[in-house]
């Protein structure tokens, strides 16, 4: 979706704030937050930090976000009620979701790297040279598409292999596994005239974002 | 691993959210999930370099890597004048966060620190 999240070459965001030494966290709640997430494997919460209405999104810390997801994740699955978190405690009449990991398996967790790789051999659509276009596009839900790709023309420099489509994951129950390249977009192409002739952006896009050029 | 030349400097950003290579850096900093790196990153990587304290000539290639996908991307940092001497442990001792995500580089130590 073309929501705020999706920020990549806007102006007027702000401070990047550098310190060389900033913690991870700046709160205890945060800390929770993360450990919640990660303990209860929903699945990625990207979908629904998204649908964060803009000026919202903008208001909030990175994990006011997480938790808002989070709460939203929970009460769609059916593990929470809507009453019991603004309440603040739990329904005895509830459902319960049993915990599914201890904390040893959480460490675990939190530190394997996931395989999302598919060990498909689909035909691609593209080789590596191959001039392409990011489709004029604009879907309303999940996209791993930034919109500043759109419309641009960049040259396939690797192909990643078989991955599923992001896009598809909440609206289908089948996984869409199709092609990811990287895709190599000089700075002038994405940019314009202004920018350095010697730039370039490289970024890993599915075959349904790309069409020949 | 993306490595970084005389010619060319990497500098890795998600501007969807904050992707970023946890199992080997630990979690992002927090400048990094700003809204403004992740904004000004793609359009403006020499601006943000500078405020990093890092100004390249204009003949090397900045490369932004937007790391939106399955990939997560860890820069290979420039070895410094004067370490031909240096060990590979004693050089991955001078390697920083911040020069992994391409927005530093790396120092020689100083004069005098021994080597």
């Amino acid at each position: 979706m073309n929501g705020i999240h999706d920020m990549g070459g806007m102006h007027g965001l702000g401070e990047i704030g550098y310190h060389e030494h900033a913690p991870g966290f700046h709160e205890a709640w945060e800390v929770r937050v993360f450990a919640l997430v990660q303990a209860m494997q929903l699945g990625g919460l990207r979908p629904d930090i998204e649908r964060i209405p803009a000026a919202e999104y903008l208001r909030m810390g990175y994990y006011e976000r997480w938790y808002t997801a989070f709460v939203t994740r929970l009460i769609e699955r059916g593990i929470v009620t809507r009453a019991e978190v603004e309440r603040g405690h739990s329904d005895p009449a509830a459902v319960k979701a049993t915990p599914v990991v201890t904390p040893v398996v959480a460490r675990e967790l939190l530190f394997r790297t996931p395989q999302t790789e598919q060990d498909l051999a689909l035909t691609p659509r593209f080789r590596v040279g191959d001039r392409v276009r990011g489709r004029n596009i604009h879907p309303i839900t999940h996209t791993r598409m930034p919109r500043y790709t759109r419309g641009k023309t960049g040259v396939v420099e690797r192909d990643r292999g078989v991955f599923n489509l992001p896009d598809r994951e909440r609206v289908s129950a089948e996984p869409t596994p199709q092609h990811v390249y990287l895709i190599h977009f000089t700075a002038h192409e994405l940019w314009g005239e202004a920018a350095s002739a010697h730039d370039a952006l490289y970024i890993d896009m599915w075959e349904d974002y790309l069409e020949p050029a | 691993m993306i490595e970084n030349t005389a010619k060319v400097h990497n500098l890795v950003v998600c501007t969807l959210c904050s992707c970023y290579p946890w199992a080997v850096l630990g979690l992002p900093p927090v400048w990094y999930k700003s809204a403004a790196y992740r904004s000004r990153s793609v359009i403006d990587p020499r601006g943000v370099l500078r405020e990093f304290g890092v100004t390249l000539l204009d003949d090397v290639e900045v490369r932004v890597w937007d790391s939106n996908a399955a990939s997560r991307y860890l820069v290979l940092p420039e070895r410094p004048p004067g370490t031909e001497s240096m060990s590979e442990a004693d050089l991955a001792l001078l390697v920083t966060r911040d020069a992994m995500i391409g927005v530093a580089k790396v120092a020689a130590p100083r004069v005098g620190g021994g080597a």
